[in-house]
Order: structure tokens, then sequence, then C-alpha cells
């Protein structure tokens, strides 16, 4: 027969596990040792048993494998932990009504601004390419020779290294007049 | 009587509810009569998620984002200076739309052929697309660019990818996806599903920021770059050239806290533009100061 006894621990059932269950007076338990102790084979466990119980046992602090962490495991961790995007949400904005309609507001007229701009754009554009168009159909008719010259197939054409970008902080010597190309 | 009869005996109705698979399932109801053609979202009419009823571009809404916070320099330049270049260089007289290789219909000579799919077009194993003269309305400009980065040592030690991750953020500045092994290659020891190392698609001023970085303090600092190769691209307008592990070092993010890499990788870097072949989108990319092999520059 299987029992749990006052440790959570499971053991036959036995006398000594039986006064240990009713936590009674010493001078019964003494007494009732002497009658259990004739009856258990072993008397040196018994003794044991009996002894004042100094370990505790609190709730678990540190997890089973808690030692296993290696430094590389670590790493590991705390790489995740900058890839993972909790931290970098931006808290979401609360508007007042008035903030709202202001922000719309401001949102349209960007929007629409950066419309117009984009029209501008590619009507230019558009200029261009009939400009060029209508050019060339005029040497066609003018000079073939010319014309035969100016539609050589340029696909693939690189562009100078020496084109850069735009900055808002150019070098102080901004154009170098004597360069040559190598 | 006779009404029951005609109730119990009637010819079956067009309307039956069960009989259409769970993953065939229409969202609505196609079997007339038709009530809601539109699938109602209930989320949206419960009051609890206030900000789902808006779009993304709606300051309501948890995924609002800020767009056009600050001066895009490279898009600008390529508005105000390279678009009308492009324009001029790719400019060819009386031009026509050149057609693509296309499936070839059948001659109809065998009963079989009926139904059949179309023949694959001639020296190609799928079709290809119209070539479009360039005008003001499709000039080639760039589209995206992906950074992937492969790491043949993941096969033995997983964990390589989220350095590479990590390493591909930190460059970046977005967030990068894990990709996985297709299939298994016995030869390299490489089983299906194994995490690989990790890819990230920027566009916009990301892109921008990334390309200048690139043009302007990496690729100077190579030693003897020769610059992308004449052959690279994929037919369609998109190039592709690689950086090594050492070469990455080179990036400013990596370069001043050198303490915290003790292990770079090196990486694939994909250029996809709206060119619609390779030498339009060479010349739009040799705009943004990438060098490329020495063979070309003759023709500048």
């Amino acid at each position: 027969m299987q029992k749990r006894n006052y440790r959570g621990i499971k053991r036959n059932n036995s006398p000594v596990d039986i006064v240990l269950e009713y936590s009674v007076s010493q001078e019964y338990l003494t007494k009732m040792l002497s009658i259990s102790v004739r009856s258990c084979s072993c008397q040196k466990n018994v003794v044991n048993l009996i002894k004042p119980l100094n370990q505790v046992r609190y709730k678990r602090t540190k997890s089973k494998n808690s030692s296993g962490i290696t430094p590389q495991t670590q790493r590991i961790i705390t790489q995740l932990s900058v890839l993972s995007a909790r931290k970098k949400q931006p808290k979401m904005l609360k508007l007042s009504k008035e903030d709202l309609i202001k922000h719309q507001t401001i949102q349209t007229a960007w929007k629409t601004y950066q419309d117009i701009l984009k029209q501008e754009r590619q009507e230019s554009l558009k200029l261009q390419y009939n400009k060029i168009d209508e050019a060339m159909n005029v040497l066609q008719e003018v000079s073939p020779k010319l014309y035969k010259q100016a539609n050589v197939d340029e696909s693939g054409k690189i562009f100078p290294m020496e084109l850069r970008v735009p900055t808002d902080f150019p070098p102080r010597k901004i154009w170098y007049h004597e360069y040559k190309k190598q | 009587m006779s009404n029951i009869r005609s109730l119990l005996t009637s010819k079956p109705v067009a309307r039956s509810f069960s009989i259409v698979s769970v993953s065939r399932k229409a969202a609505c109801s196609i079997v007339p009569p038709v009530h809601h053609l539109l699938k109602i979202d209930k989320s949206k009419l419960s009051p609890r998620f206030e900000g789902m009823k808006y779009n993304k571009d709606d300051i309501r809404s948890p995924s609002y984002r800020p767009q056009d916070t600050r001066q895009d320099r490279l898009q600008e330049h390529y508005l105000n200076t390279l678009q009308s270049d492009l324009l001029l260089i790719n400019y060819k007289h009386n031009a026509t739309v050149e057609k693509g290789l296309k499936n070839r219909q059948w001659d109809g000579t065998s009963p079989y052929q009926v139904n059949r799919p179309l023949k694959k077009p001639k020296g190609s194993k799928a079709e290809l697309p119209d070539l479009h003269p360039i005008k003001w309305n499709n000039i080639p400009g760039l589209k995206s660019v992906t950074l992937n980065c492969y790491v043949r040592d993941a096969r033995d030690n997983e964990m390589l990818t989220i350095s590479a991750a990590l390493q591909l953020q930190q460059l970046t500045g977005c967030k990068p996806k894990i990709i996985y092994s297709k299939s298994d290659v016995p030869n390299w020891k490489i089983r299906k599903g194994h995490a690989m190392g990790a890819k990230v698609t920027i566009s916009g001023y990301e892109m921008s920021q990334f390309l200048n970085t690139l043009s302007e303090i990496v690729l100077p600092r190579i030693r003897e770059y020769k610059g992308i190769s004449k052959t690279s691209g994929d037919r369609f307008g998109g190039i592709s050239f690689g950086l090594n592990e050492e070469e990455v070092k080179f990036f400013p993010e990596i370069d001043l806290n050198q303490d915290l890499w003790p292990k770079t990788f090196g990486m694939h870097i994909n250029i996809n533009t709206t060119a619609q072949t390779d030498q339009q989108a060479r010349t739009l990319i040799s705009s943004f100061q990438l060098p490329f092999e020495s063979g070309n520059a003759q023709q500048s």
C-alpha cells in the first residue's frame, strides 16, 4: 500500500509514518515508538526519521537549468533582445479633436503639394520628350547623316564617377579645376 | 395532402449549404439568392478595437508610421538631375514596342491539341515581357534593395543566423527575416527547413541611406575594388553584387565598435529597378556612384 508522508514522499505505510502524520506530544511519541520499534525490522532507520528536521524547503527561486547558461547562450539572448521590436514600437499619440483636424489638414495639404510637384515633373519630362522627338524629326529631313549619328544606341552607357549626389555640406574645395581623368 | 407531397417530392432547390469544401469556400454566398456581396469584418463592428477602423496612413491607426520625416538626398538627386538624363540616354527615335517571346499556338492538325496548354516559346522556357520604348512616364528608377546573407556555417550552428540577422538590422535599420534551406542537399550536408541566414528588403528612405553609405563610405575603402561585374543582372532590370565578410566591416555601424563584432557575414546585394533591361538598370545604378567594371567605363 502506497501513502504520502508529511514531506510528500511516497513510501510504504508503516507505524512510524502514522505517528509522524499526527503531530502528537513527545511522550506519546516515545510511548508509541516502543511499540513500533518492536514491529520494525530496522531500528536505525526509525531513529533517523525521528531526528528533528533542520532543513527547511522554501519556494524555488532558481530554475533547474539556471546554471546551464553559457556566455555564448547569453550572447545570443542579448542579440535576440536587440532584434525584438517590443521596445522599439513608439507610443501611440492620443490627439484631441482639434489636434487631429490640424494634423489631417497638414497631411492633406502636404499630399496635395507632393502631387502638384509630381505632376509638374511629369509635364516637364513630357515636354522634354516631345522636344527631342520634334528635333529628331526635323534632323531626319534636314541631314540624314547627322540624324544617324544622333540616333546611335546609347543603352548601357555608364555615368561618370565624378557625378556626385549633392550634399547640404559640400567640401571647402568644391571643384577641382586641374582634375584629369586617369 | 397534395401540398405536403409537393413539399416532399419537390424538385431539389438550387441552394445547398454544406457542399463546398472548407478550403474552397467562398467568402460570401455564391448561390442565389445572394444576400451579402461583401464579407463583414466583425472586428470592425465592435466598439472595442477603435484603431482597426482606420487606414494605415491615419494617425489614429496603431500601425500609423509618419512619412517624409526627413530629406531623401538620393531621391531628390534622382528627381532633379537623373530623370531627364536617363530619358535622353534611353531615347530612340521612332521606337516601337518590342514584343517579347510568347507562348505559341498549336497548328490544329490533331484533335488532341484542343485544350492543351500552349507551346513554350522558342528559345525560352517562359514568356518574356514586352520592351516598351522609354518615355516620360516609364523612366527607370529604383524600386528596392534586398540584402541576402547566406551563412554556410549555420548548418552546424543555427545560432549564427541570429548574428547575421542582427548585422543586417544594424546596417539597414529594418527588421530582417530568417531564411531556411528549401531542399536537402546531401553533398553540402544541408537539410530541408534548416535556418541558413537572413535577408531584408528595404525601400524608400532606408534604401537611399544604405546606397549612400555603400557608395560614399564602404566601396571607396575596399582595396582594389574592381566594381560591379559587367555580366551581373537578371535580364529584367535587377543588378546584384556581393560583399565578403571583410568588406562588410567597412560599414560605419560595424567599424565603430568592432569589439562587438567578432564575426561578420558576407552578403549579396540585389538592386531591383523599374528598368526593363539590364543595360538600362546599369545606367541607372552607375548614376548613384556605384562603380562598374572598367570594361564599361570607356563607354562613358
